[in-house]
C-alpha cells in the first residue's frame, strides 16, 4: 500500500509539472522562434524593420525560373541570391556582384512603395580605404527612403577612389531594382516621369505651371538642349527651364540636368543633376546639391557664356564639357529670351575669327608643326585664297595676363598679312580679373593698326582701366612680329649671280649650285651657294649678301670653303666713292679705293672665327670718313659668320 | 524544549541578513562566482531564483503532507526543474538578452543548493504562506549578495556600472580598473573580502552580545 501511494504520488507530481511545462511551452514557442529567426535574419530586419513574416523567400534556380520568361531583362553584373517577398509589405533582395576585387555580397529592402526601406554589405573583400568602404554603414545610410527611381537615375553617393566597384554596385543595384520591377511591377514611390516633374517644380516658385515651349528666334540644333518649359503669368513667360544633355569624362554615357532661369531677373534660380554616370569622387561630384547653389544664388546668362561657375576640383574634362553646355545654354537664352544678338562661344570663336581676320581665306593650314617652337605661340595658320595664293598668316597666341595675385592668361589672334601688314586682333579669351578684360572683345577692338606696317610703329588702343592687360597684349604682339619677321617672313626668291662673280670669289670650286633653300632665311643674305670640285664633292660655300653702303647698295660675293677659312671677297656691284676717306689721315688713298682697298683683304684668307673675334675686338674697324660703307659691312659680315656658324657649320655638317 | 514559533518577519528577514544565503549559509556558490561579472545579470539570476524559491517553496509546501518521505527529494525536484524551465521559456521568449547572458547557469537554477536546501529545510516543514514569505526573504538575501558582489566586480574591474545598457557612467577611468575582477579569479577575491568584512561585523556584534551576557 505504501508503494502504491509513493507510485502514485510521484507520477501525480510528474504528470502536473508537465502540465504546466507544456502550457507555458505553447505559450512561449511562437515567441521564441520569433527572436530565434530574427537573430539569424538580423541583416533582413536591419534592412526592412517592419519585417515580421519571412516564409515566402525564393532562392537559386526559383529565381532563374521567375527570370526566364521575362525578355529583355539582363541581369549580367549582378546575381541575385534571394528574393524574400513579403506579402503586402515589401521584398527583400539579396544579391552579389564582383567588386575590384572580390565579390561583394549585399541585402536591401524594398517597399511597396518603391522606395528602399534599408541597406547592408553582407560581405566584401575589397581593398581597405577604397572599395571596402562599402562596408562602412556611412554608405548604407544614403538608401534609406531612397526612392528606386533614383537609385536608376545613378544618383547615389559612390566610394571616391573605387571606380570600379562603385560602377559594379550601383550596376547590380539597377539590376535588381530593374528585376523588382519587371517581376514584381515593382511599384514606383515616383515614376521617372513623376520625379522629373517634381525636381522641376522645386526649381520654380510654387504653383507654377510648366508647359512646353518652341522657340521662336533661336534653334537648338547644335545645343545640348533636349527640352525647353517655360511658366507663363497669362501674358508673359516668367520662368523657362532647360532639360540639357552632355558627356563627361565618361563618354559611354551622358550626364543630363535641368537649369532654371527667371526672366523677369535675367537669373538662373536653380540647377538640378537628374541623371549622371561619371567618375565617383571626381565628375560624379556634380550630383552634390552644394554645387548647384550657385545657380539657386542667380548667375546671368553672361557669366554662364564666360565661363564663371565653380566647377569639379580634379574632373577637368568634366567640368569643360559642362560649362560648354552651359555656355550653349546660355547663347541660346540670350538670342531667345533675352533679345541679344547671338553670342560666340570660345570653340565658336577659333571658327569665326578666322574668316573675321581673312575673310578672303579659303584654308587654314595649321602648319605650328613646322615652325620653331615660341612659348606663346598654341598654334600657327597659314592661309590661302581658293586660289591657294598666300594671304597671310594667322598666330593663335596665349600670353600672361596682368593679375598679380594669380597668373592669367590672354588668349588671341594675331593675323598678319603676307605683304607685312597687320591683318587684325582679336581677342578669344581670358582669365583675367572679372570684367577687366571684356572689353577687348569683339571686331570694333582693335582695328586702329589693321593694316599697319608690322615693322613701322603701330599703337594698340588703350582701355580704360586695364592698361596692364593692354600692355600685356601689346608686348605680346611684338614678340610675335619679331618671330614673324625672323622666321616666319615670306623669304624672297634667291638673288642669281653670274658664275664668274662665284668663281671670283670661289677660284679652286668648279661648279655651284643654290642651297639657300635648305636654310633659314636671313635679310642681308640673298643667296648661298656651295661650291663642289671637278669630282662634285662640295668643298665650301660662296656666299651672295648686300650691304646698305654710302653710294647704295653693295653686292658681293664672299667665299668660305667647308672648314671655314675665307676664299675672296668679290664686291659686285657698288656706287662707293671712297673720297671722303682720303680727307682723313688714316687713310691716304695710296692702298687703293674702294673695292681695290686693302681694307678687304681683311676677310680673305683667313677664318670665319678669327674674322668675328677682330670684328668684336676692333682689329678690323671701320674707316674713318668711309663709316657708312665700312661699318654697313662689317655688320654684314658679321651676320654671314653667325649664320654660317649657326645654321651650315652648326647645322647640317 | 519546545520549539519557539518565529513570527512572519522574523522569518522574512532571516534570509536577508542572519541565514543569508551568500553569506552565511554560502549556498549556491555557482551562479554566485558566474554570473556577478555585472550588475544586471546578478540582477537577472536574482531574479529568476527569486521566481523559482518562492514557487517551488509555495507548491512543496502545499503538497508536504501528500508527499511520501522516501521520495520526497526526487517530487522536489521534480518540481524544481519543471520551474526552472518553465523560468527559461519565460525568460528566452521575453528577456532573450538577459537569458543569453546568464546561458547555462539559468538551466543551473534547478541545482541551486539553496532551492532545494530551503525546499527540505523549510517549506516541507512550514505552511505556505511562511514557506512564501521565507522563499522571499532567501532569494531577495540571494539577489542582494551576489548583486553587492557584482557591483564591486563590475565597479572596480570596467569602471562602471551598466543596468539594462541604460546607466552607463564611466565611474573609474580606464588605467585604473582592475580587469582581474571581472575575470572568474575576480570572483573569488572579492567574495573573500566580502566575507572577511561581513564575518568581522558579525563576529564583532556577538562578542558584543556575550559580554553583555
Amino acid at each position: 500500500m505504501k508503494y502504491v501511494r509513493i507510485v502514485l504520488s510521484l507520477m501525480l507530481v510528474v504528470v502536473a509539472a508537465m502540465v504546466g511545462v507544456f502550457f507555458v511551452e505553447k505559450l512561449t514557442t511562437p515567441v521564441i522562434e520569433a527572436y530565434q529567426l530574427e537573430q539569424a535574419n538580423q541583416a533582413k530586419y536591419a534592412v526592412f524593420p517592419e519585417l515580421s513574416d519571412l516564409t515566402s523567400g525564393k532562392s537559386g534556380d526559383e529565381i532563374e525560373a521567375l527570370l526566364a520568361p521575362e525578355e529583355g531583362l539582363d541581369l549580367e553584373g549582378t546575381g541575385i541570391n534571394e528574393v524574400i517577398n513579403l506579402d503586402n509589405q515589401g521584398y527583400i533582395y539579396t544579391a552579389t556582384f564582383q567588386g575590384y576585387q572580390s565579390q561583394i555580397r549585399y541585402i536591401m529592402g524594398v517597399d511597396t512603395d518603391g522606395n528602399i526601406t534599408g541597406y547592408q554589405t553582407l560581405e566584401q573583400g575589397d581593398t581597405p580605404g577604397l572599395g571596402a568602404e562599402i562596408a562602412n554603414p556611412d554608405y548604407w545610410d544614403q538608401f534609406d527612403g531612397m526612392p528606386t527611381s533614383q537609385v536608376m537615375e545613378g544618383d547615389i553617393d559612390g566610394i571616391s577612389g573605387a571606380t570600379v566597384t562603385t560602377t559594379g554596385w550601383v550596376n547590380s543595384m539597377q539590376k535588381v531594382i530593374e528585376f523588382h520591377n519587371v517581376t514584381y511591377g515593382g511599384a514606383q514611390s515616383e515614376t521617372p516621369e513623376e520625379r522629373l516633374a517634381r525636381l522641376k517644380q522645386e526649381l520654380l516658385p510654387e504653383g507654377a505651371t510648366l508647359t512646353d515651349y518652341t522657340p521662336q528666334t533661336a534653334s537648338t540644333d547644335n545645343t545640348p538642349i533636349t527640352n525647353i518649359e517655360v511658366v507663363s503669368d497669362g501674358s508673359t513667360n516668367t520662368h523657362v527651364v532647360y532639360t540639357v544633355e552632355f558627356v563627361g569624362f565618361n563618354t559611354d554615357d551622358v550626364i543630363r540636368y535641368i537649369i532654371g532661369f527667371d526672366l523677369a531677373t535675367g537669373e538662373t534660380i536653380g540647377f538640378t543633376v537628374l541623371y549622371a554616370n561619371d567618375t565617383p569622387g571626381y565628375g560624379l561630384k556634380i550630383t552634390e546639391e552644394d554645387r548647384w547653389l550657385q545657380f539657386e544664388a542667380g548667375k546671368t546668362s553672361d557669366e554662364l557664356l564666360n565661363g564663371q561657375i565653380d566647377g569639379i576640383t580634379g574632373a577637368t574634362v568634366t567640368t569643360n564639357a559642362w560649362k560648354a553646355s552651359l555656355q550653349a545654354v546660355s547663347q541660346f537664352h540670350q538670342v531667345e529670351f533675352e533679345g541679344k544678338e547671338p553670342s560666340l562661344t570660345y570653340e565658336q570663336r577659333l571658327e569665326q575669327y578666322k574668316t573675321d581676320l581673312f575673310a578672303n581665306g579659303e584654308t587654314f593650314t595649321d602648319v605650328t608643326s613646322e615652325k620653331p617652337s615660341h612659348i606663346q605661340i598654341e598654334a600657327i595658320y597659314d592661309v590661302f585664297d581658293d586660289s591657294d595664293t598666300l594671304l597671310g598668316t594667322l598666330y593663335h597666341v596665349i600670353t600672361i595676363g596682368a593679375s598679380y595675385s594669380e597668373t592669367t592668361f590672354i588668349e588671341y589672334y594675331l593675323a598678319i598679312n603676307a605683304d607685312g601688314t597687320f591683318a587684325g586682333f582679336r581677342m578669344l579669351r581670358d582669365t583675367e580679373t572679372e570684367g577687366r578684360a571684356d572689353d577687348f572683345y569683339g571686331a570694333s577692338y582693335d582695328d586702329t593698326f589693321e593694316g599697319a606696317d608690322i615693322e613701322s610703329d603701330y599703337t594698340i588702343d588703350d582701355v580704360s582701366g586695364s592698361s596692364i592687360t593692354k600692355s600685356h597684349i601689346e608686348v605680346s604682339i611684338e614678340d610675335i612680329v619679331t618671330y614673324h619677321l625672323n622666321k616666319y617672313n615670306v623669304r624672297p626668291e634667291p638673288v642669281e649671280v653670274s658664275t664668274s662673280a662665284l668663281t671670283a670669289a670661289y677660284a679652286s670650286a668648279a661648279s655651284f649650285n643654290s642651297i639657300y633653300s635648305e636654310y633659314d632665311f636671313e635679310g642681308a643674305i640673298g643667296n648661298i651657294y656651295e661650291a663642289l670640285d671637278s669630282g662634285g664633292t662640295r668643298i665650301g660655300y660662296v656666299y651672295v649678301a648686300e650691304a646698305s653702303g654710302y653710294g647704295g647698295t653693295i653686292q658681293f660675293t664672299w667665299g668660305v670653303d667647308i672648314s671655314g677659312n675665307t676664299q675672296t671677297f668679290n664686291v659686285i656691284s657698288s656706287g662707293e666713292s671712297w673720297d671722303m676717306a682720303e680727307q682723313y689721315a688714316s687713310y691716304d688713298g695710296s692702298q687703293g679705293y674702294f673695292p681695290d682697298t686693302p681694307w678687304l683683304d681683311n676677310f680673305e684668307g683667313d677664318t670665319f672665327t678669327n674674322i668675328l673675334a677682330d670684328i668684336n675686338d676692333s682689329t678690323i674697324d671701320d674707316v674713318a670718313g668711309v663709316s657708312t660703307t665700312t661699318s654697313g659691312l662689317l655688320d654684314v659680315i658679321e651676320t654671314i659668320i653667325n649664320y654660317h656658324n649657326n645654321q651650315i657649320l652648326g647645322g647640317s655638317n | 524544549m519546545a520549539k519557539k514559533q518565529k513570527s512572519l518577519g522574523e522569518i522574512f528577514s532571516a534570509g536577508l541578513f542572519k541565514q543569508n544565503p551568500t553569506f552565511v549559509q554560502f549556498l549556491g556558490m555557482c551562479p554566485t562566482l558566474a554570473v556577478t561579472g555585472s550588475v544586471e545579470t546578478a540582477l537577472g539570476m536574482g531574479a529568476g531564483v527569486l521566481f523559482v524559491l518562492v514557487m517551488s517553496n509555495i507548491i512543496i509546501s502545499l503538497i508536504r503532507n501528500f508527499v511520501p518521505n522516501e521520495v520526497r527529494i526526487p517530487i522536489y525536484i521534480v518540481v524544481i526543474a519543471s520551474l526552472v524551465t518553465i523560468l527559461e521559456m519565460v525568460m528566452k521568449a521575453y528577456v532573450p538578452d538577459l537569458a543569453a547572458d546568464l546561458g547555462t547557469f539559468l538551466s543551473l537554477i534547478v541545482v541551486n543548493c539553496l532551492i532545494l536546501g530551503r525546499a527540505e529545510a523549510f517549506a516541507s516543514k512550514h505552511g505556505p504562506v511562511k514557506s512564501a514569505l521565507d522563499g522571499l526573504g532567501m532569494s531577495l538575501g540571494f539577489t542582494g549578495g551576489i548583486t553587492l558582489l557584482a557591483f564591486f566586480r563590475e565597479l572596480f574591474g570596467a569602471g562602471s556600472i551598466t543596468i539594462w545598457g541604460d546607466l552607463g557612467i564611466q565611474l573609474i577611468p580606464e588605467s585604473y580598473q582592475m580587469g582581474i575582477l571581472v575575470q572568474a579569479a575576480g570572483a573569488f577575491l572579492v567574495f573573500g573580502i566580502l566575507v572577511a568584512q561581513i564575518n568581522k561585523i558579525k563576529f564583532a556584534r556577538e562578542d558584543a552580545q556575550s559580554e553583555v551576557a
